[in-house]
């Protein structure tokens, strides 16, 4: 599909709100892994990535075209993790166990700490997930895609849940450093 | 990095039951370590980065159709105005009607076009809440809130905007039988009839997640209800109610009133009523509901369409009420309850 992403906002800032949804399924996934990186419960993502669009529209006015519209609906969309991490920090004091609370604000912290990029690796995963090999993407595919147990994949291996896990752990491992290693090779040298 | 540490990190980041012994264990090294803190947390990244991924490929459509949900809550008004018209005018050709129909349109054009970000909860922006308390219980105002028919609201007219900051100050607990009545019929609205103030009601909580909401919760079907009511009546000519809201547990018998009628109700008709519009459980889904009062042959009545992410869910019309306020209660299960909005376009001169 071919969009022009400035026809597009001419077309949303004169009223033609439908436009807007161009904008969404243009960017819905960066937007979505943005927000995955921060926030791995998925329905609070979905609310999230949602938030970060309706505040977009709400402040497309506000956008004056300085940086790319990707640029700055990201922006949006990491503020929206940030604040949200904010509050999880807060509220996981009185309400989660000494680690949930611990990790709520690491997180929060890490997010606080980590620079405001345009780089979002959904493009490097894509990439990744199709060099590795089938038997990893379909473990990767079956506990993270499409919600299979570990228990149930263990069973249908014959091995236990957590050799499972344990797989898993290290094929997340492999992809993040394919990851950085295809990020690093975008970087225009300087 | 030990291998049981990566087994006990694997069994937490997949939700396993774990001894507090694990937990204890997992904690501690974590706190200990920052360099292995750093790989984990990444690990956790990359958890929610390989779901969104997996999500985005698959759901687009879907994810682009709740936007677009929000979006289409709206595009129906013109029908519902013109459905009030067409109603209107083969009922009664009473002295002034013509005046009173125009000023309807005129209501629900200019409240449409707040509707798309009321519906978000996003008109006005929220503040930021200074108190970290995850869940407290709230506060009942004494004074009740002052209702601004008059003047000059913002287009639309906001009666008001309410997510909550300050608590429920606009608004009484309360708790009742779930009763049918209306003489053709159970009325559908009936969770405000014979509601009672309850202040001590503990079925409705504050909440800092989400942003700052309100939770109402029942365990089980006893035959009441418990939720909030607006203290004021609404007297306004036409308005709107809107709010968001997200079920937190399946099996929910939900009654979201936005009237308090009284014994003797008449259940008019109903045009659409019965559609089905299912919400999904631990997703935010929006509820509008337009009113507009007139005057026909056989007196007053209070037109009323109620939709649910968009969808016209019933079309009914009410007699024998003289005001209404706005309830939201449930009967059984869990509902966090954010940003109502009631709007009103301001009042004409002759009204």
């Amino acid at each position: 599909m071919e969009f022009d992403e400035q026809a597009i906002i001419r077309r949303v800032r004169s009223g033609d709100k439908d436009a807007f949804g161009d904008l969404v399924r243009l960017y819905h996934a960066p937007v979505r892994v943005l927000l995955g990186r921060y926030v791995y419960d998925r329905n609070v993502r979905d609310d999230l990535s949602q938030e970060a669009f309706v505040r977009a529209f709400t402040k497309l006015s506000g956008y004056r075209g300085d940086s790319s519209f990707r640029t700055w609906l990201l922006g949006i969309a990491r503020n929206v993790a940030r604040e949200y991490l904010r509050r999880e920090a807060r509220r996981t004091k009185t309400m989660k166990t000494a680690v949930e609370s611990s990790l709520a604000d690491w997180r929060d912290e890490l997010a606080a700490r980590e620079p405001d990029t345009d780089v979002v690796p959904e493009a490097a995963l894509r990439t990744c997930l199709d060099k590795m090999a089938p038997q990893a993407r379909k473990l990767a595919w079956d506990f993270h895609g499409r919600g299979v147990s570990a228990d149930d994949i263990a069973g249908r291996l014959g091995t236990t849940a957590n050799a499972v896990r344990i797989k898993l752990f290290r094929i997340r491992k492999l992809l993040r450093q394919c990851i950085e290693s295809q990020l690093a090779q975008q970087e225009v040298p300087s | 990095m030990s291998v049981n540490i990566e087994e006990l990190w694997c069994r937490h980041i997949d939700g396993d039951d774990m001894s507090a012994d694990d937990v204890d264990k997992l904690h501690e090294t974590l706190e200990a370590d920052a360099d292995l803190r750093e790989e984990l947390l990444a690990d956790e990244g990359m958890v929610g980065m390989l779901a969104a991924f997996f999500d985005a490929e698959r759901s687009e459509d879907a994810f682009v159709s709740e936007w677009r949900g929000h979006m289409d809550a709206h595009a129906t008004e013109d029908a519902f105005v013109r459905g009030v018209l067409n109603r209107t005018k083969r009922r009664t050709a009473l002295t002034g009607l013509a005046a009173t129909v125009a000023w309807i349109v005129a209501s629900l054009a200019a409240a449409a076009t707040l509707v798309s970000l009321v519906h978000f909860g996003v008109v006005g922006g929220k503040k930021k809440r200074t108190d970290p308390a995850p869940l407290t219980q709230p506060a009942v105002a004494t004074a009740p809130y002052d209702i601004k028919e008059e003047g000059t609201p913002p287009a639309g007219g906001f009666i008001l905007k309410d997510s909550f900051d300050e608590g429920l100050k606009n608004w009484e607990i309360v708790s009742g039988p779930v009763v049918s009545m209306g003489k053709q019929g159970k009325m559908p609205d009936d969770c405000g009839f014979a509601a009672v103030t309850d202040a001590a009601e503990s079925h409705v909580e504050l909440t800092e997640s989400h942003g700052g909401a309100v939770v109402i919760r029942k365990d089980s079907y006893d035959g009441r209800y418990v939720g909030i009511r607006l203290k004021k009546a609404i007297t306004a000519s036409s308005f709107s109610i809107s709010f968001r809201f997200r079920y937190e547990t399946a099996g929910l018998i939900v009654r979201t009133a936005l009237l308090e009628p009284r014994p003797g109700v008449e259940y008019e008709f109903s045009t659409v009523g019965g559609v089905a519009v299912p919400a999904t459980t631990r997703v935010w889904h929006s509820m509008r509901a337009e009113y507009a009062w007139s005057t026909d042959s056989k007196g007053r009545r209070l037109d009323v369409r109620k939709m649910r992410d968009g969808r016209i869910r019933e079309e009914v019309a009410y007699r024998g009420m003289d005001s209404c306020t706005a309830v939201i209660c449930i009967a059984k299960g869990e509902m966090i309850l954010d940003d109502v909005t009631i709007c009103s376009p301001p009042r004409k001169a002759d009204e």
